[in-house]
């Protein structure tokens, strides 16, 4: 049997106004959890589970970073600790995890928080480590990034004293520079979008880390789905929750 | 120990807790958070003859206590099913129903004829799915076509033949009437609420296909109506769905006039709801000294 039970949450953080952090035991029955996997959290307010990417993972805790984007994260917020939170997991295949490599990690948004957990697990291992990280206003969740990645970029859509603009622009001028053997990506789905193009564009190998609507969260009612590549010319619908939430940016097919 | 197990015209459950079709994939799915030994039957994943890659495009939608769904059938195809599921589920105690579709009354009688082969427990017709352009909804509808192809089917297979409806009618009675008349063993309803999302920002339909189908407890009362008036016009035997989240709601549906039920979209919200709701029947048949579960069908 996998883990689905209620946990308690030992320790909570507000990181920004709408944006905090929840830590809960990692106990044996959850087994390895790597990352780019997510537990389906239950929420009092809604129907539906949601989806959280695990941000830190360590063999006696995990920490979820949530945004508050509707009823079911505001819930959450409002969750203390020593309160009971119910989840199950961990869901999903995660990140393959490369070795000896040149690696560019490149975040978008709350899209940082599995990214976090990500760099933990690869910087000691590879031979260089860069960072692209993007915010709609002030940055989060950058101390890790900023005090170990071989090259740490910060951009901002808003005025924050950070670069201006997206992410798209230093990770052409990145792949100019460096050949890079991974690059590891989460964000909202326009970036997704735009930086699986420029990786596709300059036959770099590209992990997305996908967003999508989830209902059952083990791969049965198939609302999660994404089209990916199938021979030359055709595609299946594969399930986020099951066969992703990682695709490769050659294999997944974005709708207009 | 009271005596959970129910009959459903030839079908027998060892209790009356099953899984909607469309909600639990093909049992593999649920493996690993559920015992499957505790489910009466499972209803998989509506199969097709060739396999499909369901619909394109945002395919859900929450609402309040709900949800949209506008998955469109999805499914590897009947031989893979045969193939593959068949045997995985047969590791369990638990009956089979092959929910089938087609586009044509031709496809669910080849349907039914593959299947009759197999060794599954019971077919269900499925002409109640609101998210194919053909078949489905379509069909469930019209009294004429109900008629045509539960008769057409019947002649296809001797086994255990289950017709799903669609609540999107006027009037549910003469459609199960005709049903029972043309020979399905069992009624199994309801199918999803025809509905629909507005994205206001993008002023665009949020699914592709405009209409999805809504589930939920936010169905439950349509549900427990519906088959309530199922119950006073077939002497078939229900099996009852929409909603379902507690064991209270199994109950309901049984007093309305379900021999058995189905949980749905309860089961993503906890995927050890199936067991939850037959440990909740347990305890109201001890509350109340009843003997057995038949004894609640129809009892108001």
């Amino acid at each position: 049997m996998k883990f689905s039970d209620q946990v308690k949450i030992i320790d909570k953080q507000t990181i920004q106004e709408d944006v905090f952090t929840i830590t809960f035991d990692h106990v044996p029955e959850m087994g390895l959890v790597k990352p780019g996997q997510f537990f389906n959290v239950a929420c009092d307010t809604t129907l539906l589970r949601r989806p959280i990417s695990v941000c830190e993972v360590t063999p006696t805790s995990i920490v979820l970073a949530i945004k508050v984007i509707g009823k079911g994260t505001a819930f959450l917020s409002k969750l203390r600790v020593g309160d009971q939170m119910e989840i199950m997991g961990p869901l999903g295949n995660g990140f393959d995890l490369v070795e000896d490599s040149k690696v560019l990690v490149v975040g978008g948004g709350i899209g940082v928080a599995p990214l976090k957990a990500l760099f933990e697990a690869i910087k000691p291992k590879n031979i260089s480590t860069d960072v692209i990280i993007g915010f709609r206003d002030q940055p989060y969740l950058l101390e890790a990034f900023q005090s170990s990645a071989d090259r740490c970029t910060v951009v901002s859509e808003t005025d924050a004293g950070y670069l201006k603009g997206y992410v798209s622009e230093p990770l052409r001028a990145h792949l100019e520079e460096t050949q890079y053997d991974m690059v590891y990506v989460c964000g909202p789905l326009p970036m997704l979008k735009a930086v699986a193009h420029i990786c596709n564009e300059k036959k770099v190998n590209a992990q997305l880390l996908m967003e999508e609507k989830m209902a059952c969260g083990v791969g049965a009612c198939l609302v999660c789905t994404c089209k990916i590549k199938e021979g030359d010319f055709g595609f299946k619908h594969k399930r986020m929750c099951v066969e992703g939430p990682m695709f490769y940016a050659s294999e997944v097919i974005f709708d207009a | 120990m009271h005596n959970l197990s129910v009959n459903l015209n030839g079908l027998i459950l060892k209790n009356p807790i099953t899984v909607a079709s469309g909600t639990y994939g093909f049992g593999r799915e649920y493996a690993d958070y559920m015992d499957l030994n505790q489910l009466g039957a499972i209803s998989v994943k509506g199969i097709t003859l060739e396999p499909r890659e369901g619909n394109g495009g945002i395919r859900i939608v929450e609402t309040p206590m709900g949800m949209l769904n506008s998955v469109g059938l999805q499914n590897p195809g009947v031989h893979a099913f045969i193939k593959n599921e068949i045997p995985f589920l047969r590791q369990f105690d638990l009956k089979i129903i092959a929910n089938i579709n087609g586009n044509t009354i031709e496809e669910y009688c080849e349907m039914a004829e593959i299947l009759s082969g197999e060794d599954v427990d019971s077919i269900e017709l499925n002409i109640s799915c609101p998210n194919v352009k053909n078949g489905g909804v379509a069909f469930g509808t019209d009294p004429n076509v109900v008629k045509e192809v539960v008769r057409r089917v019947r002649k296809s297979t001797t086994k255990h033949l289950i017709v799903k409806l669609s609540p999107n009618v006027t009037d549910i009675k003469p459609i199960a009437k005709i049903a029972e008349d043309e020979g399905a063993d069992c009624i199994s309803l309801i199918n999803t609420v025809s509905g629909m999302g507005i994205d206001i920002h993008k002023r665009k339909m949020i699914l592709e296909r405009g209409v999805g189908g809504l589930s939920g407890p936010a169905i439950k009362p349509i549900a427990i109506k519906l088959v309530h008036d199922v119950y006073k016009t077939v002497k078939i035997p229900i099996l009852g769905m929409g909603g379902i989240i507690s064991g209270e709601d199994a109950i309901e549906f049984m007093l309305a006039g379900a021999t058995a039920v189905a949980i749905g979209t309860g089961n993503f919200t906890d995927p050890k709801l199936p067991e939850k709701v037959l440990k909740g029947m347990y305890q109201y048949l001890e509350t109340y000294k009843f003997e057995n579960a038949h004894a609640l069908v129809g009892n108001i």
